[in-house]
């Protein structure tokens, strides 16, 4: 399965080299979208993770086990309908296409949550003030 | 469309053939059929395959009306209000409505807010367009007002809480829009900008434009042959009307030879429609990062099918429509000419721009453009709006100097 790691390091644990286990004792491919770290040396880091689905809980329950917040998203933004007119100004910063619009859409906005990268560019993009962050990642 | 489609083909040749098809309808007989509930109105994407399928002299023949739409930000819009005397009176002076400042160089309680006018204490993450909008909505908006006090208006402040209905006079005023045929927009530069026409890429990195295209006001009557002064318009959900050309008209641009397009930018519409009677799903507040706000206005503009003429403007397809894709990069002087495409290149989400390709956006909603276009529709079948002959036509020539600011929204 592939899935979206969200992950928070508490100040003591940023010396944990979670990448590495998750690949070595997991075997899961991680393909990080967004890491930081900031000056209280509190880390967060935004993953896609695809393996075997019995080792991705196992992963989990590693990080847990020393001290390590790390919870399943689906996406980082989310759209408020009533608020979208379906103008299509988002995709254009857009690049990995979660966010399109077109005559195969009939120009309705269509927006895939498993494409979403957690760039977070197409909260600033919309106009409408349609689409806000969801898990209080910048962009 | 399936309108005609209840036509047997012989009953259209038949029409078809009628003295030379020299078919003409007056406002008067096309209103007759309105109110008669007869009036066979389409839209002007419908038009499109109607005339493809039986030709134009039988369409324009069975056509009365077809409705064109926008729904994209207009810069140039505001609202007049009249807020009616306290007592004492105050003249207002300097105006604020949840601290966004209004005009306070009128008559003592009238104002006109405009759009991008920004919040004193929020920046342009609310402004004028909120507060607009939030008067449509029925909330309670705080006016803050100060005048030097007089003999006449010896108040010197104001401070009260207002809503639509409490207020006297409330009329959108839109200086400018529906443009006809607006330039697209990219960046050449080496670092992305913000615009008005939403984030432009480093190194033409993307491409967006703002239209509805063959469905467009303007692309479906390109001579002002039935829209001008006076004719009556949906604006914002509310019945409106043209009430001029409008600011930045260029009627005098270069045209398309085949179908009289202006090449670039050509005419604008002044436009007005009552406050009250509008409804934010077809007017909202948008707002540009790093730019500012704006409105989003929703506008239907009905066009009589008086000839055969006028029916073929109205089927004007996007993919003989062209514009200019103009370097945003460039704000001194005229904005250089990156390519020339057609609207249904723009609509297929990638252009070529000197050999590479650049991912197209839109900024105007095409659905909810459609949405108007077919609301006009169905209050023009039902009867509930009629055509209004333009009391004067806008004209294809000069109006007077216009400086080159091609690509100025």
């Amino acid at each position: 399965m592939k899935t979206k790691f969200l992950i928070n390091f508490p100040a003591t644990q940023s010396q944990e080299p979670v990448v590495y286990k998750l690949i070595a004792d997991y075997d899961l491919r991680v393909n990080i979208l967004k890491a930081s770290i900031d000056i209280n040396l509190q880390g967060h880091m935004l993953a896609e993770v695809e393996g075997k689905s019995e080792k991705i809980s196992e992963a989990i329950l590693y990080l847990e086990g020393v001290g390590i917040e790390a919870d399943f998203v689906k996406s980082t933004i989310s759209r408020i309908e009533d608020k979208c007119v379906d103008c299509g100004l988002c995709t254009t910063v857009c690049g990995s296409k979660a966010l399109r619009i077109g005559a195969d859409t009939g120009w309705q906005l269509e927006y895939e949550d498993n494409r979403c990268v957690g760039c977070n560019l197409c909260i600033q993009a919309c106009p409408l003030q349609a689409i806000t962050n969801e898990v209080g990642l910048g962009v | 469309m399936p309108l005609l489609y209840s036509l047997k083909l012989p009953q259209l040749a038949q029409i078809t053939n009628l003295e030379g098809a020299k078919m003409a309808k007056s406002y008067e007989e096309i209103n007759e059929r309105i109110r008669n509930g007869k009036a066979v109105v389409v839209t002007a994407e419908e038009i499109i395959g109607i005339v493809d399928e039986i030709g134009l002299e039988a369409a324009a023949e069975k056509v009365d009306v077809v409705t064109t739409a926008t729904f994209g930000p207009m810069c140039s819009t505001g609202a007049f209000l009249n807020f009616g005397h306290t007592s004492p009176a105050t003249r207002m002076e300097k105006i604020f409505l949840n601290d966004v400042e209004a005009y306070g160089g009128l008559a003592a309680v009238d104002t006109y807010i405009g759009a991008t006018q920004e919040s004193e204490t929020e920046g342009y993450d609310y402004g004028g367009a909120h507060v607009i909008c939030d008067l449509i909505d029925g909330k309670s908006v705080k006016l803050n007002a100060k005048g030097k006090g007089t003999d006449c208006y010896p108040s010197k402040k104001v401070e009260a809480e207002i809503k639509l209905d409490s207020i006297n006079e409330a009329y959108l005023y839109n200086p400018r829009n529906c443009y006809q045929n607006y330039a697209a927009a990219s960046n050449s530069s080496d670092k992305i900008i913000y615009t008005y026409m939403g984030p432009l890429k480093a190194k033409t990195g993307n491409v967006t434009y703002s239209t509805s295209g063959q469905l467009s006001p303007l692309l479906n009557d390109p001579l002002y042959r039935t829209i001008g002064v006076g004719t009556r318009i949906f604006i914002g959900g509310a019945t409106g009307y043209v009430s001029w050309r409008g600011t930045q008209f260029n009627s005098a641009a270069d045209r398309d030879e085949n179908n009289d397009i202006p090449k670039g930018t050509g005419a604008t519409l002044a436009l007005i429609g009552d406050l009250k009677n509008m409804d934010t799903r077809y007017i909202k507040p948008g707002v540009f990062k790093d730019y500012g706000c704006t409105m989003y206005v929703g506008v239907g503009i009905p066009i009589p099918v008086l000839d055969t003429e006028i029916l073929k403007s109205c089927a004007i397809k996007d993919e003989d429509i062209y514009t200019n894709v103009l370097d945003y990069s460039v704000s001194n002087g005229p904005k250089p000419v990156l390519a020339r495409v057609s609207y249904a290149d723009l609509k297929t989400g990638q252009i070529e721009i000197e050999g590479k390709k650049v991912k197209t956006a839109p900024i105007t909603s095409l659905v909810r453009s459609r949405e108007i276009a077919d609301l006009l529709k169905q209050q023009i079948e039902e009867g509930s709006f009629e055509l209004q002959k333009p009391i004067e036509l806008f004209p294809t020539t000069p109006v007077g100097p216009l400086k080159d600011r091609s690509g100025e929204a």
